[in-house]
């Protein structure tokens, strides 16, 4: 079945077809859920039922999460052999209750997996999340990550997207952001052979002091395309709000190629709003610099990388996932 | 140095200055028998008749864009087609009727030519009326008429150029441009010669209900410079009014051409205007945009760098009060190694308007060393005005310098606070700090431009803030 | 005659309202004097400065503050400088796109109400630079934009040589500035300084008193004034710091 997803909030020409994306969702797909691996008891309800998604079977989880938690609660699954999975994961986070949880998807086998995943999370007052959802899919895999989230009065909310794995990663989020509230997305996204990277991201300042931000941060080798879709909103009556957007796309390869298409929209006066775009080649000064204290080329450009991951890696409380993240992206450089 | 200057008519008494002027001749709707009664009268060649029919065929086959602000409310059928003023083209400006002589007068043109300008010409709703050239210039071989003349007196340069920078079928308000073109202006300035000052085109439309579709098409060829200013404006009338020009641009090797606009349509005028430049090795084009008028514009002046080291920059400024629609930008296609895109926008939302940027920017795999900056910067003047930015870059080499800034916001509590620290009042601070916001536009125009300029923004914000 | 009263003068941040800056401050300058405030960071010089201007940053929860007789506590930033008050700005703004030209031609206009012929102004504004050691260029310049610590606070004196205001606050105008310009800018005091007129010098070091005739320093903390001196006070602190001055309380 071919669908149009990822489409920008206002269209614009036609010309480089970036309103949307057409893509087809294999009508055969069947998912077979083995369950998550959660690292420890967490006082949080979590229930699993069956639901329906474009017309194919699907798992759904609701989770509440009713009380602090200062290390993560981590959810990996793994993908074996035929895999696919597409699932519906409902969270909530309940007023005043701080937490912090990592979805983390691999792969043990090169079968070309199948993942559509809808995530809802909504962060009642006074609450706040670290959420991270890593993709480590084998390469022949598709992913498809569709999340939405409302922030509620003086919550915060830091979503990670680490979206490594399969040929086809595309991601939209959708994010609303409430009086004196804060929504930050972060995005590390990697694209090697002819991957195809679509991205569409839409955040809201809904009211007062909502403060929003949305930071990229890409890789592009060899003959990878990206296409990525980010605005940021501020609806009248979002008095003394702040939206900002960052895309830095570092494409290595001369064969790869990078669409962009930052919106900025804007219906209030009294906001501070920005958006930056840079795309192309490693900053040369810095290259030189880190080239002229004796690191080669390979090693200066790794650390340039990194310098400008890390920040959202921090976010991620888990030394041995951050390091897997950090192995997987290095290798491929 | 520039300093404002104080007079006692405003600027939109001006521009609502309403003549009863005789029209010999006009034109409703838009069919077949409209086209060859418009090419009849002008005596053009027949292939050019022949074209415009093509162009009607395929304005009526192609479709509205499903972007961009809605133009649906458009009836062809009750836009006056042509409109020929009751005046010849006139060489000397003594010899232009006194009713049209005295809102051109009233305008400042071409009072302006008298000092600043090499040449000028002005068209009256569909008809130029008046274009003179320095006699020196002529000499030198520099073309500077009116575009239907162009067609019989120039048919080399025509058939080279006309309808190849833009094609009839780029979209669908191109191929309407194409029926019905009449009036506008054609500049050839040979290969060296640089003009010292300006020409100016004034563009005015003062026909309730009418339509404008002058076609402009400037050559400059190797080495040659240039530059090129146009002026458009219109009495408000209740009646929809459309204007859907052309301009086509050609800058050769080492050329430089600045075209600089300044549009203050009425605003119950639809802006559907198409501009392209071509630029050659070297060559360099420069977009200088102030759009204060018009309901709605649609216009995205497009660059196409084909030259290695070709150059485009953009200066833009848009003004959108109650009522407008203004979504305006660039396209720009990076087509050799070495080309350059530098772009300035700005734009100031008030009282309910609205302002888009939207840009358009490919470079090719053989762009190598492409080297683009582009910064927007929208102010808000209040809660019910509208600032998009809606920029789309196509990037397919990794040798390239490409950075992208947006920011939107309201006047800086500081800066206000600064200058009552200095015994301004809010309003008069605020209006100072818009001034110096126009002002690397401003500063492109010759001395008239841009004190009419600070005088429509000052104009524009009175009563806006206090 | 009394030139500025402040009695029992409160202020809280606007933007975090349970931050309280000025705590009862009181304070009068005469005309013919020049007072100096010093103090350790974050104790409220600058927000006194910004309050007596009526800044949207602060609000005033107690007190008032007469200025040549008027009551100034409630009025707008601009009223307040066409009665007479000045301050140069610790921080000065840029305006892009506004040149030095068209931005002093305003606020010289604003205050004569009237508007004055270009060569005039600019006659008289060149004399200005001239004294102040101001290159003539800037006067095509963007204002502030670009320009370096020292030509913003050199910029804030010649705005102030030119409307001649009856009561300077100076904030800070020293910091960051080399030998010469604090030089420059104590020539431009002295150039405007006569016996109708006073000035509120708000400073860390004493550099800048060197070749004023200073009648009172005052020592502000934690949003009021805890110690008034001559002179020597202010050499005091330089040589000894805040704390022991403190501790002798």
């Amino acid at each position: 079945m071919k669908q149009i997803i990822n489409e920008i909030p206002i269209k614009t020409t036609n010309s480089f077809k970036v309103n949307g994306l057409e893509i087809e969702i294999p009508d055969n797909i069947t998912t077979h859920f083995h369950g998550y691996e959660v690292n420890d008891d967490h006082n949080l309800i979590l229930e699993t039922t069956k639901t329906t998604i474009m017309n194919h079977d699907a798992v759904k989880l609701n989770i509440k999460i009713t009380s602090n938690n200062e290390s993560p609660i981590i959810f990996n699954y793994y993908f074996d052999q035929a895999d696919n999975l597409i699932e519906e994961i409902n969270i909530e986070v309940l007023n005043n209750v701080h937490a912090n949880i990592i979805f983390n998807y691999a792969a043990l086998s090169k079968e070309q997996h199948f993942h559509y995943l809808k995530q809802t999370i909504k962060l009642d007052n006074e609450s706040s999340l670290n959420f991270s959802t890593i993709n480590m899919l084998s390469s022949n895999a598709t992913s498809i990550i569709k999340v939405d989230n409302e922030v509620l009065s003086n919550a915060n909310l830091t979503y990670n997207l680490i979206d490594l794995g399969g040929s086809t990663k595309v991601s939209s989020s959708y994010g609303k952001t409430y009086d004196n509230a804060i929504n930050n997305l972060n995005v590390i996204y990697l694209g090697t052979n002819e991957d195809l990277i679509d991205t569409n991201y839409y955040y809201i300042n809904e009211e007062t002091l909502a403060n929003c931000a949305i930071n990229v941060q890409g890789i592009l080798l060899d003959h990878a395309k990206k296409t990525f879709r980010g605005t940021i909103e501020f609806v009248s009556g979002a008095t003394s709000s702040v939206g900002n957007e960052i895309e830095n796309c570092m494409m290595l390869s001369n064969d790869a190629s990078s669409i962009s298409v930052p919106l900025l929209l804007c219906n209030e006066e009294d906001v501070i709003g920005s958006h930056s775009a840079s795309n192309g080649e490693i900053n040369k000064d810095q290259l030189f610099y880190l080239m002229s204290k004796g690191l080669t080329k390979k090693e200066a450009i790794n650390i340039i990388i990194m310098a400008n991951i890390n920040p959202i890696l921090n976010n991620i409380n888990n030394e041995k996932i951050v390091n897997d993240i950090t192995h997987s992206i290095i290798s491929v450089l | 140095m520039k300093t404002r200057v104080e007079e006692n008519t405003t600027l939109q008494n001006i521009y609502d200055i309403k003549t009863k002027h005789e029209f010999v001749d006009k034109e409703y709707g838009l069919t077949k028998e409209t086209i060859e009664k418009i090419s009849a009268s002008k005596n053009e060649p027949s292939w050019v008749l022949e074209f415009r029919l093509k162009a009607l065929e395929l304005f009526h086959e192609l479709k509205d864009p499903d972007w961009g602000p809605d133009i649906s409310y458009l009836d062809i059928n009750k836009i006056a087609t042509y409109v020929k003023p009751n005046s010849k083209e006139n060489k000397s400006w003594d010899d232009v009727p006194d009713e049209i002589k005295n809102v051109f007068d009233k305008l400042g043109i071409p009072e302006s030519e008298k000092e600043q300008m090499a040449g000028v010409g002005a068209q009256f709703d569909s008809e130029i009326i008046y274009h003179n050239l320095e006699d020196k210039l002529k000499e030198r071989g520099v073309i500077y008429c009116n575009f239907d003349k162009a067609i019989t007196l120039y048919p080399e340069l025509i058939a080279k150029y006309f309808a190849k920078i833009v094609p009839v079928t780029d979209h669908k308000y191109i191929a309407l441009h194409y029926a019905l073109f009449s009036g506008g202006s054609f500049i050839y300035i040979p290969k060296g010669i640089k003009l010292e000052l300006p020409l100016q085109s004034y563009f005015r439309l003062n026909e309730p209900g009418a339509g404008q579709f002058e076609h402009t098409l400037i050559i400059v060829d190797d080495d040659a410079s240039l530059e090129f200013i146009e002026g458009c404006s219109a009495p408000g009338y209740n009646d929809l009014n459309l204007h859907a020009g052309c301009v086509e641009l050609y800058v050769g090797k080492n050329a430089h051409l600045r075209f600089s606009t300044i549009e203050n349509w009425s605003k119950n005028l639809l802006n559907l205007n198409t501009k392209k430049c071509i630029v050659a090795e070297n060559g360099k084009i420069e977009w200088i945009m102030g759009s204060f008028g018009s309901k709605v514009s649609m216009l995205y002046p497009l660059s196409v760098l084909n030259g290695e080291y070709a150059k485009a920059s953009y200066t833009l400024l848009s003004f959108a009060g109650n009522g407008q629609n203004l979504d305006t930008g660039l396209k720009v296609i990076h087509n050799a190694p070495n080309t350059t895109l530098y772009c300035d926008s700005k734009s100031i939302s008030k009282d309910g308007g609205i302002c888009t940027f939207r840009s358009n920017v490919y470079v090719a795999k053989k762009a190598v060393n492409a080297n683009i900056a582009i910064s927007c910067e929208s102010l808000m003047l209040d809660s019910i005005s509208r600032s998009d930015t809606i920029p789309v870059s196509n990037i397919n080499n990794n040798q390239i310098l490409f950075s992208h800034e947006a920011s939107v916001g309201k006047i800086s509590p500081d800066m206000i606070y600064y200058l009552m620290s200095r015994g301004l009042s809010e309003k008069e601070a605020a209006a100072l700090i818009v001034e110096g916001f126009a002002e690397p536009i401003a500063k492109s125009f010759p001395v008239e431009y841009a004190v009419e300029m600070n005088r429509l923004i000052n104009l524009e914000l009175e009563g806006t803030i206090g | 005659m009394e030139l500025l009263n402040i009695k029992d003068l409160a202020t809280i941040a606007s933007d975090d309202q349970n931050k309280k800056i000025l705590d009862g401050l009181n304070l009068t300058i005469n005309e013919g004097e020049i007072h100096v405030i010093m103090g350790p960071n974050g104790g409220g010089k600058s927000t006194l400065a910004n309050t007596i201007f009526n800044s949207y940053r602060y609000i005033k929860t107690n007190g008032s503050i007469i200025f040549n007789g008027e009551d100034i506590t409630n009025k707008s930033t601009d009223e307040i400088a066409r009665l007479g008050l000045f301050m140069s700005f610790q921080h000065p703004v840029e305006l892009p796109g506004v040149s030095e030209t068209n931005f002093l031609k305003a606020i010289k206009d604003k205050k004569n109400n009237e508007h004055q012929d270009v060569f005039a102004l600019q006659k008289e504004i060149k004399s200005k630079m001239e004294a102040l050691n101001i290159d003539y260029d800037y006067l095509k310049r963007e204002f502030n934009v670009g320009f370096s610590g020292g030509e913003k606070k050199k910029n804030e004196i010649l705005q102030m040589m030119l409307l001649n205001p009856k009561l300077v606050i100076l904030d800070e105008t020293d910091s960051g500035l080399d030998v010469d310009a604090i030089k420059t800018v104590v020539k431009g005091i002295n150039l405007y300084k006569n016996d109708n007129n006073a000035v509120l010098i708000i400073t860390h070091s004493t550099k800048i008193l060197e070749g004023l005739n200073v009648n009172q320093v005052h020592v502000l903390v934690n949003g009021k004034i805890v110690k008034t001196g001559d002179a020597n006070l202010a050499y005091q602190i330089e040589r000894e710091g805040y704390q022991s001055l403190l501790n002798e309380n």
